[in-house]
């Protein structure tokens, strides 16, 4: 997968939420096995600590589970998902308006403009 | 961790050794060549005895740079211990004396078998080693062992008084060491002030072994040397003179050993 | 003391002459740890891992690995990286997987020749004749080839182009053991920041802060690289 870790925001939390986009769009699916941590910090090129912290932040947040075996899955809960999806989703949505308040477009013309775009695809500019 | 030193220091020195050595020998065997044909002519023109006489000179000069170049392989060698080699030879899991070690036994190991080497190159020059070596085993089996054993102490003398001469360069390369810049100069006046020292000190030391002799009746000692019969009192007096120089060996041992654990300082 | 650490500094001096470099620079590293230890040219990185690796005397105070003063013991567990090329420029490469064979027996041949293949390192080149780069490459690969319980690694990617430098972090990220520590001295921070758990920061030869990467990154809302401009201004 790919990771991109940008400056100014601690680490962890960005790892946190790129392991999230994830889980939701299927690159590791429910109920499947992910790789080991050292594997995933060398990919990601950040610290196996701070992998690790991340980790377990989702574990805690029973998104992945632990196996007595060692290594992790993700869990089977669709539901889990589904709310971390809708959860994701809601966020960027808020976003979306108020940048688009902040350019001074009023909720019809961001209606209307998701539309166009939406049909239009990658018609101008 | 000894012996792998020891293997390695031998394979570092003998890359460059043993070519120079191999080019000494090549020029040794031609002029030993060029002497066994022109020995047996008479009346050559002048101009050939000089040529000849020249080529000869030469191989003496060959000889002499091959001593000076297995010495100073061997004490670049130490003085690279403490520089740019250092950050790999020293930051190996071994104790500083088993460098040291392993460095002096190599050095002492190469100026024997220089040694070794030059008399079989004299013995090219003049094509002669037949006789010598049927000299040698006459002079081998008619030996007593008193004087086998004398033999192999004057040899044990000789082997300390090397193993000093190289002490004092590593000693001279260990206090180089402890300066910042310059260090190969600080090195060369320390190797200076060291032989100046040494000289004092055996001077000092010998006329104190004189008085002492005075003072303590040396005359009575003499007589038990004469006592004993002069060979034995060779022995004893090569005895003292051994434990002397090893006692020597010993200080400039110990002295560069704690500069380079105490006061080790890589440039 | 934390019974977690491995390598410390306390009280640390050093002068070169009537020039300080070290000036009582105390901090601890635990197990597991990797440490980016941060300072502009003359901050006295590079004698801080000579006098850990016990190839420069201290003037005042000690370091301690594995609570030990830097001798044999503490070579034996510490694989160190010098910042200038150590190994001897005749010999070859493989050569110099030997060598490290023969002296370290925590050195795992296979995975430097590996390494070394990786990076398109053929054994019989001799080091001489390498570029400077690849020397660097050479001599780090040899480094983290061991599997040793503190790696003192100084300017690790100082000259190695950039996509060598990925190929570095990611074999110092896979083969550092979770009971080892590894500390790299570097002012190229932005690269490995995210690599790191802690920075150590030197200037004029004492820690003007030992910080967690994401606690400084959250308490700043700037990267480490950032901070380190910031606080370096000239």
């Amino acid at each position: 997968m790919d990771w991109n870790i940008t400056a100014g925001r601690p680490v962890y939390v960005q790892l946190v939420e790129q392991m999230e986009l994830a889980l939701v769009n299927g690159t590791f699916p429910p109920g499947s096995k992910i790789p080991p941590v050292r594997e995933l910090a060398a990919d990601a090129g950040v610290n196996p600590n701070t992998m690790q912290r991340a980790l377990q932040e989702l574990e805690n947040r029973g998104l992945l589970q632990a196996q007595r075996t060692a290594g992790r899955t993700v869990t089977a809960d669709a539901d889990a998902l589904q709310a971390l999806r809708r959860k994701r989703a809601v966020s960027l949505a808020a976003e979306f308006l108020y940048q688009m308040q902040a350019l001074g477009l009023d909720r019809a013309e961001t209606e209307e403009l998701l539309r166009q775009t939406a049909e239009g695809g990658d018609r101008d500019e | 961790m000894l012996t792998k030193l020891l293997k390695y220091e031998w394979k570092t020195t003998a890359r460059v050794l043993l070519p120079i050595g191999g080019g000494v020998l090549i020029f040794t065997i031609l002029t030993g060549l060029a002497n066994a044909l022109l020995n047996h002519q008479s009346d050559l023109p002048a101009m050939v005895d000089f040529s000849q006489a020249m080529l000869n000179m030469i191989a003496v000069l060959v000889w002499i740079f091959l001593l000076a170049a297995c010495v100073f392989v061997n004490v670049r060698q130490f003085y690279k211990l403490l520089g740019e080699q250092g950050y790999l030879m020293l930051s190996l899991p071994a104790a500083v004396w088993k460098h040291i070690a392993a460095k002096l036994i190599c050095a002492c190991a190469w100026s024997v078998i220089g040694g070794a080497f030059l008399i079989l190159c004299g013995c090219i020059l003049n094509m002669s080693f037949g006789g010598m070596s049927l000299n040698a085993g006459d002079s081998m089996a008619g030996l007593q062992p008193g004087i086998l054993a004398a033999l192999c102490l004057v040899m044990l003398f000789l082997l300390a008084l090397l193993a000093g001469t190289y002490l004092d360069f590593y000693l001279a390369c260990g206090i180089g060491g402890q300066f910042g810049q310059q260090r190969l100069l600080a090195s060369i006046i320390a190797y200076f002030v060291l032989g100046f020292i040494e000289q004092i000190l055996s001077t000092v030391l010998m006329m104190m072994a004189v008085f002492a002799w005075v003072a303590a009746d040396g005359a009575a000692w003499m007589q038990f040397l004469y006592s004993v019969d002069s060979f034995w009192a060779t022995i004893y007096l090569l005895l003292i003179l051994l434990a002397f120089v090893l006692v020597l060996d010993a200080i400039k041992w110990a002295i560069t050993q704690w500069l380079m654990t105490r006061r080790l300082n890589l440039a | 003391m934390n019974e977690n650490v491995i390598y410390e500094a306390q009280d640390l001096h050093k002068r070169y002459g009537s020039r300080v470099a070290l000036n009582g620079v105390s901090f601890a590293v635990t197990t597991g740890k990797l440490v980016g230890l941060l300072g502009p040219n003359g901050s006295g990185k590079t004698t801080l891992l000579k006098i850990s690796a016990g190839l420069l005397t201290a003037n005042g105070g000690c370091v301690l690995i594995d609570g030990q003063e830097p001798g044999v013991y503490t070579k034996s567990i510490t694989s160190y990286l010098p910042d200038r090329m150590a190994l001897p420029t005749e010999m070859r490469a493989a050569d110099a997987v030997d060598l490290y064979a023969d002296f370290y027996t925590d050195f795992d041949a296979a995975k430097a020749r590996a390494m070394l293949a990786d990076l398109h390192i053929e054994a019989r080149n001799r080091i001489g004749a390498m570029s400077k780069g690849t020397q660097e490459k050479m001599q780090l690969c040899l480094t983290m080839s061991r599997s040793a319980r503190l790696y003192l690694l100084d300017e690790p990617l100082g000259g190695v182009d950039p996509a060598a430098r990925d190929y570095i972090l990611q074999t110092i990220l896979r083969n550092y053991h979770e009971d080892a520590a590894l500390v790299l001295s570097t002012h190229l921070i932005g690269d490995i920041e995210r690599a790191l758990d802690e920075v150590i920061f030197l200037q004029e030869g004492s820690v003007l802060r030992q910080v967690g990467v994401d606690a400084l990154r959250e308490e700043t809302g700037h990267s480490v690289d950032e901070y380190f401009r910031e606080v370096y201004k000239c």
